[in-house]
């Protein structure tokens, strides 16, 4: 061993097999380097190499007050011991003066409350063969992380008992998870690589949970080391290596349950809003397996998803940031997001339905960090068929919320009127085809067709007051409306007809304009 | 050489050196200094020298016992002369004077308190040079001589007279017996016949004692350390502050203990090992003095020898390195007074 890669007395101490030695003598010349073991005798004083430990097997009775001790600690001085040890039982301590001795001679005594020869042995291994020593903490690591399917925090424990230093899960951000190991100021969570990171002398490693596409930190194990050598930080970075496989497993095996579930609850969800679940339905059975309950007054809520996401990965995130709330709810996957309802014995109050609002814009702040949302709320309904019209509801205000950054992207169905919401759902992906189809005709004629029929439609089928608004003739009003019933082959007489042609002008127009009508 | 007389004005000096030859030990000195001069009572007695004497015997006296009851249980007289008689009247000897058992302590004063009180004059030598804690630790003792026949006894008439044994025997019956005398008594030893004296016993060591005394006096309170340690023919190990006193009556034997020094000057930490006496000097853990030779632990401020029995923590001191009697250096007699005769497992420290 060279004498720069040699650890220090600090470092070897610091190395958890070897916790059972402990400095007699203070805090002080523990940072020297250490270059092996060497066995002496009490009295006699075997030689020894400078940067050794001289380790004293056994010692007589009285030994840490005799003064033999201070001649031996002097001997050793002489010869350039990194420390002495002596094994050490509970009721026997230095005298005051040896262990000023010690500190002025800068010689470090060393208490070993182990069998002294294990301890020199498992240093000996630590000092001269550090793989081996990493390879046996590999070993346990395999052991204990393959006797079962383990979740992070079950990972950072039983690696926790292997190593005997804490360790814990940090979120993607390098936020703790659990607050068992606070990340050192130097780690960067945005580099995914596994990081040693030494401050004032106490190493932290620190080793990412990839996700499935290998470029995407989903989670960090770390490991509060202390005082560590380099080779041992190396081997614990190893061992953190072989958690984050047991980790990846996991997740891979939820999110193997998580779509079984999801797919069950989609299935059960299609009956309910299709009217299935009613009270002696078939599925009702189900449901209510899965822990859902349809009886009583239920308040629904959507939070539909702005942007590309990866729904079932969050959903445990989203279920928390409830829980976190105090809302008490069932929650579904979606195509756009989660839908979720609360169910209550009674009616709920206004109260009630302000603090779900105040506690779903807590949610939303809560889940800011991974995405952005845009929530609906629905009214209080009774039972299996007032759930789905309140989840509906909850689906309409969620869509309106989309546009609404005022109101904190957070809409309530009370809030809205009949109209808003009825262009709202014509505004959906299903009818705005339809509408840009059943007035694509209108779009390669001369004269703006379209903006004629809409004024027409607003202004209650006066051809008079559309003149006015448009500020063209009357004529030409007329002229127009005659081109239209040809193209569109319709009836403006009829009311059937009107009622969809004006849904689809407001569609088609707001679509159009690049600021939407407000509302 | 004429012969001299020690008065009154002789007891500060012989308390003095008496007091640094007890490497601590030996005994305190005050209280005997206190009934020699009330046993005095402005009389003298006759210090002589080896020439001054040319023939006849000289009885070894003194004291053996815990000093801690000395002072509670004073002598109240007569006890030198119950066991000096019960010594002459075994050997058929006349005695011609007394010399001491151990001049380092309280024995280096007895011999004269007795000598007042037999009317005997007292031979400038004694067994041990030194204070030394066990009688198979005398010269005597150390060549092979019999110490016995010897008596203890006390003032109320209790005596004990041991014959025909060796001197380790000897030392562990009066050790043994001394509780059922109140914890001391007065001893004489077997007659010495003053031609031995030279071989047997350690001559002069009275009149070091003096000698040692009066120079000590001569040091003004508060004189440098490095001064007085050269004006007493010794050196400084450390002048600082007692730490730490550890004392482990476990131990078998006498009570073991150790003193920590801390140097005012690099922090070097100079550790005293003691039993009665102070026996071995370590200086950041490496051995630089020890028995035969004398250690002293001194008041910085009064200079006052401080005794291994007072020795406290806090204490501002001086540790002392003065040569011990050379008598003990010689090879055929070492063994009995090195470091292992006390148990601690090293060889005599020569002087550098």
């Amino acid at each position: 061993m060279t004498p720069e890669a040699a650890p220090t007395l600090r470092e070897l101490l610091g190395h958890p097999p070897l916790a059972a030695a402990t400095s007699l003598t203070g805090d002080a010349d523990l940072d020297r380097p250490v270059t092996g073991i060497a066995l002496i005798d009490p009295s006699q004083a075997g030689s020894v190499e400078p940067g050794e430990i001289a380790l004293c097997a056994a010692i007589p009775p009285g030994y840490l007050a005799d003064w033999r001790l201070d001649a031996a600690m002097r001997r050793l001085r002489d010869q350039g011991a990194a420390a002495l040890a002596l094994p050490v039982t509970g009721g026997e301590t230095l005298l005051d003066g040896s262990r000023r001795l010690a500190r002025h001679l800068r010689l470090p005594i060393l208490g070993i409350t182990a069998p002294p020869l294990r301890w020199a042995g498992t240093a000996a291994a630590f000092l001269h063969a550090p793989a081996v020593d990493a390879a046996e903490h590999l070993r346990r690591a395999h052991r204990a992380l393959t006797r079962g399917l383990l979740g992070p925090q079950d990972v950072a424990r039983a690696l926790a008992r292997i190593l005997d230093r804490p360790v814990g899960v940090l979120g993607p951000g390098g936020d703790p998870m659990g607050g068992a190991v606070q990340p050192p100021p130097d780690f960067d969570p945005y580099a995914a690589v596994a990081q040693i990171l030494t401050e004032h002398g106490r190493t932290t490693v620190a080793v990412p949970v990839l996700d499935a596409s290998g470029r995407t930190v989903d989670l960090w194990l770390a490991a509060a080391l202390g005082h560590a050598a380099t080779a041992w930080a190396r081997g614990v970075r190893d061992v953190l290596q072989a958690g984050t496989l047991a980790v990846q497993r996991w997740q891979a095996t939820r999110r193997v349950e998580l779509e079984r579930d999801a797919r069950l609850r989609a299935s059960l969800f299609g009956d309910l809003l299709e009217g299935r679940l009613g009270a002696g339905h078939r599925f009702q059975q189900r449901a209510s397996e899965i822990g859902w309950r349809l009886d009583g007054w239920h308040v629904a809520f959507h939070l539909a998803v702005l942007g590309q996401v990866d729904l079932l990965r969050h959903t445990d995130a989203v279920a928390a940031a409830l829980a976190a709330e105090h809302i008490d709810a069932t929650l579904v996957e979606r195509g756009d997001g989660w839908s979720g309802w609360t169910t209550g014995r009674a009616e709920p109050g206004e109260d009630a339905n302000r603090d779900l609002l105040a506690a779903l814009r807590q949610v939303r702040r809560r889940l800011a960090g991974r995405f952005d949302c845009a929530v609906g709320v629905g009214r209080a309904h009774r039972d299996a068929s007032g759930l789905t019209r309140s989840l509906t509801e909850a689906w309409d205000a969620a869509r309106l919320a989309r546009g609404r950054p005022q109101t904190g992207r957070l809409v309530h169905i009370d809030r809205l009127g009949l109209a808003q919401l009825l262009a709202a759902w014509a505004g959906s992906e299903t009818f705005a085809p339809a509408a840009t189809r059943l007035l694509e005709p209108l779009e390669s004629q001369p004269g703006d067709l379209v903006a004629t029929l809409a004024a027409y439609l607003d202004a209650g089928g006066s051809a008079a007051e559309t003149a006015v608004v448009l500020g063209v003739h009357r004529n030409t009003v007329a002229a127009r409306l005659r081109r239209i019933e040809e193209l569109l082959t319709v009836d403006l007489a009829n009311p059937d007809d009107r009622l969809a042609l004006h849904l689809a002008c407001r569609v088609t127009l707001d679509r159009g304009s690049a600021s939407p009508r407000s509302w | 050489m004429p012969i001299r007389y020690l008065g009154e004005q002789d007891v500060d000096h012989l308390e003095r050196g008496t007091a640094l030859l007890g490497s601590g030990g030996g005994g305190q000195t005050g209280l005997p200094a206190l009934l020699l001069r009330r046993g005095l009572a402005g009389r003298r007695v006759a210090l002589l020298d080896r020439e001054d004497l040319p023939g006849g015997h000289v009885v070894p006296i003194g004291l053996v016992g815990a000093v801690s009851v000395f002072t509670e249980r004073l002598p109240s007289g007569g006890e030198w002369t119950r066991v000096l008689t019960a010594i002459v009247e075994r050997t058929r000897v006349r005695c011609d004077g007394l010399i001491s058992v151990e001049a380092g302590g309280g024995n280096g004063i007895i011999v004269f308190v007795a000598a007042a009180e037999l009317g005997l004059p007292v031979l400038d030598a004694d067994l041990t040079g030194r204070g030394l804690p066990r009688l198979d630790q005398t010269s005597m003792a150390a060549l092979g001589e019999p110490l016995t026949p010897l008596a203890i006894g006390t003032a109320d008439g209790r005596l004990l007279v041991l014959d025909g044994l060796p001197p380790s025997a000897a030392e562990r019956i009066v050790r043994a017996a001394l509780s059922e005398f109140g914890g001391w008594a007065a001893i004489a030893l077997r007659p010495v016949p003053v031609t031995a004296l030279d071989r047997v016993a350690i001559p002069g060591s009275l009149t070091y004692a003096l000698r040692l005394g009066a120079r000590h006096a001569a040091c003004a309170r508060g004189a440098a350390p490095y001064e007085m340690a050269g004006s007493l023919g010794g050196r400084v190990l450390a002048t600082g502050r007692v730490l730490e006193v550890v004392r482990d009556h476990a131990t078998a034997g006498f009570g073991r203990g150790s003193v920590i020094i801390r140097a005012d000057r690099g922090g070097t930490l100079l550790r005293l090992e003691m039993e009665n006496e102070y026996l071995l000097a370590l200086s950041d853990g490496e051995p630089v003095a020890s028995t035969p030779d004398i250690l002293c632990v001194l008041d910085r401020v009064t200079g006052e020898p401080i005794f291994c029995d007072t020795v406290r923590a806090g204490a501002e001191v001086v540790a002392l390195h003065l040569p011990g009697p050379p008598f003990w250096w010689r090879p055929e007699v070492v063994a009995a007074v090195a470091p292992r005769a006390f148990g601690l497992d090293l060889d005599p420290v020569a002087r550098p």
